[in-house]
């Protein structure tokens, strides 16, 4: 809708047209004519008009056909509609038009001074009308902007809110690099209070003297790069100065915003005093623990070495001794060469306590090398099993072996002493734990990848919450007044099998013993018949049960 | 017993040498026992008589094994004769192969053990008889 209000004039004489015209001019509107109801048609459908003056005899289109067509239309079905007609057509007129939605009358020739009149009312109805219509618009606008202003405002509260409640400490920057604002955190970590930093010069006030103590011009400066809205970075390692004169270490990024706004960049930054603080002192700590770990090593490899030297004359004399005593059987008296044993034995066990103290560092810092080499596994039980002879004599032990038939071999890639060490150490808890039914059962058994050997007692057993813990370093089955040792037998154990990618597990009732189960992978195989046994498992076929002489 | 038989101990340890001389001699090896590997490396230049086998401890004052093996290897006459390292190092599987030894024997060794492995290098002649004859250890003592 236009402001200005309209009339259409519609006559098919230019005469009538002009003196419309002239009679209409000072109603302060404007005047639109039209020769033609077709020419009235094409006004009407570009604009609004406060009423058109319908001359009703017209060639072609006439008056009141044109009114019928305008009337069709939305955009003018309201538009007041005066008819123009000759006086003397005044009685046979009338009634058509006001059929057809005619709002008044004027007649030909005009008397000025009621055409004005009328054409005046329609005019003022229309600005009357175009008034209210702004004014309801304007009121629509200003609500509309009321609304979108309390919208805004509670978007910025919530981004006050985030912004008071972070940690972080949040700055902005104007083009010139000028603080915009400051979040509490950056007034907390800064020391600074906002009024101190809006307005001011952001690099000036808080990164004048870098982390080096040398005074910061801003060449080269990350810090000054995004306060002035030149780049976004990350900054790590930098220090802001703080109101007191002290140095705060942060980390942070810079934002920068499209350009044209007038905050050009924002600063998120934190306090890492108490970052570099721990990262510090972890630092610290890791560093005594290293050289705590290093020099137990050190001392736990000294020790050995210093253990071992002394054990060397001493083993070599008692075995010398006694393979003077196997020669010269009959000069040595029996409890000599029982004293003997009894010496090569310890000495023994003194040997292999050191080792286990070695083990400890070894292992646990995972320096157990293995040195792999291909064996049989059952001449290894055999060799252990002989080696433990007179313990188990003297304990009055019973072994039986099932190893497979005679000559049978279950070979593997594995490191020989440390499985020595695992069948040693099961075989002295065996013995340690035995309990009454002194029976130690042994077994080898090969799987298609796999090899396992299973050392099974008939002694105390181990409660279900007990057999985790006894895999443990430094724990034992029962308290150290009963039985002595470090506690590293199982641990060992396991860590060995482990090493070679095998496991290890208990099964274990209290009071009726215990079968240690160690499975290991066969990292190579050679025995050429190794397979085609697996695929007969025979075990009592090819048991051999070997009591132990 | 002929001298072929002969071992060279490079060990600083008093009680060790004395021992190692007097269980050897029994097994009809005669012994030299030196302190350090500049006494070894001396022993083996005066000529006679040569060793089949050097006993070599790790850790040794005025010249220890790295230096004693540097120098020995150095020089044609010596480097063929074969180094057994005779240490209570818990590393010293990983030092013999960085020293090129032929074996090792830790220390204590098993008696048996430390004989089987000099019998690769210095076969025993067949025992004439058991036991070993007495003056055999004697003349090994000096």
């Amino acid at each position: 809708m236009s402001d200005e209000a309209a009339i259409l004039v519609v006559d098919d004489e230019p005469k009538n047209l002009y003196t419309a015209e002239a009679v209409l001019a000072g109603l302060g509107g404007t005047i639109v004519t039209a020769l033609s109801g077709r020419e009235a048609l094409r006004h009407v459908l570009r604009r609004d008009f406060a009423a058109i003056l319908l001359d009703v005899q017209m060639p072609e289109l006439d008056g009141f056909q044109t009114a019928a067509v305008i009337r069709e239309r939305d955009r003018c079905r309201h538009v007041p509609i005066i008819f123009v007609t000759a006086i003397s057509k005044a009685a046979e007129h009338v009634r058509l038009g006001y059929s057809l939605g005619a709002v008044d009358y004027v007649f030909k020739p005009f008397e000025a001074e009621i055409l004005r009149s009328k054409v005046n009312v329609f005019m003022e109805l229309y600005r009357n009308r175009e008034s209210v219509r702004r004014q309801a618009e304007q009121l629509r606008a200003h609500e509309e902007r009321r609304l979108a202003a309390e919208v805004l405002d509670g978007v910025r509260r919530q981004n006050e809110l985030v912004l008071n409640a972070v940690g972080e400490g949040i700055c902005g920057f104007d083009g010139d690099g000028r603080v915009m604002f400051a979040n509490p955190a950056a007034c907390r970590i800064t020391g600074f209070r906002r009024d101190d930093l809006v307005s001011q010069p952001g690099h000036a006030l808080l990164h004048h003297t870098r982390a080096d103590g040398q005074h910061c011009t801003g060449e080269g400066c990350d810090l000054y790069a995004i306060m002035r809205g030149r780049a976004a970075l990350t900054v790590d390692g930098e220090v802001l100065c703080r109101k007191d004169g002290t140095a705060v270490p942060i980390e942070g990024t810079g934002t920068l915003l499209d350009r044209g706004q007038e905050l050009a960049s924002v600063f998120v930054f934190r306090d890492v005093a108490d970052r570099l603080q721990i990262e510090r002192e972890r630092g610290r700590l890791v560093r005594e623990l290293e050289e705590a770990i290093s020099a137990r090593d050190d001392f736990l490899s000294i020790a050995s070495h210093e253990l071992r030297t002394p054990l060397t004359p001493i083993r070599l004399s008692v075995q010398s001794l006694k393979r003077k005593g196997r020669t010269l059987a009959a000069v040595l008296p029996k409890s000599l060469s029982t004293q003997l044993e009894t010496m090569d034995r310890q000495v023994g066990r003194l040997d292999t306590l050191i080792n286990e103290l070695l083990d400890v560092s070894r292992i646990t810092v995972g320096r157990m090398d293995l040195e792999l080499s291909e064996f049989d596994v059952t001449t290894l039980v055999r060799d252990v099993v002989g080696r433990f002879q007179q313990e188990l004599d003297w304990g009055r032990h019973t072994v039986t072996l099932e190893l497979g038939g005679p000559g049978t071999q279950v070979s593997g890639r594995w490191d020989r002493l440390r499985l020595d060490q695992v069948l040693s150490n099961l075989l002295s808890n065996a013995m340690k734990y035995g309990g009454d039914r002194k029976l130690i059962e042994i077994s080898v058994e090969e799987g298609p990848a796999t090899v396992s050997i299973r050392v099974r007692d008939h002694g105390l057993g181990i409660s279900a919450e007990d057999q985790e813990r006894i895999f443990e370093r430094f724990e034992r089955l029962i308290s150290v007044r009963h039985f002595g040792g470090f506690g590293l037998g199982l641990w060992i154990v396991r860590q060995v099998v482990e090493a070679h990618g095998g496991r290890v597990r208990v099964e274990s009732t209290l009071g009726e013993g215990s079968t240690f189960t160690v499975e290991l992978p066969r990292l190579t195989v050679t025995a050429p018949d190794a397979l085609a046994r697996d695929s007969t498992p025979v075990p009592e076929a090819r048991a051999l049960r070997m009591t132990n002489r | 017993m002929t001298t072929t038989r002969t071992i060279l101990l490079v060990e600083d340890d008093r009680d060790i040498c004395e021992i190692v001389e007097q269980v050897l001699a029994e097994e009809g090896y005669e012994t030299v026992a030196v302190s350090n590997g500049a006494e070894g490396l001396a022993h083996l230049r005066a000529g006679t008589p040569r060793p089949f086998v050097i006993m070599l401890d790790l850790m040794l004052p005025v010249m220890d094994a790295w230096q004693f093996r540097a120098e020995q290897t150095r020089d044609p006459a010596l480097a063929d004769i074969p180094v057994v390292i005779f240490s209570a190092n818990p590393k010293l599987g990983k030092y013999a192969d960085a020293l090129g030894a032929a074996a090792v024997i830790r220390k204590p060794p098993d008696l048996d053990e430390l004989l089987s492995v000099l019998d690769r290098f210095a076969p025993r002649e067949p025992a004439p008889e058991a036991p070993p004859a007495e003056s055999e250890r004697d003349t090994s003592d000096a």
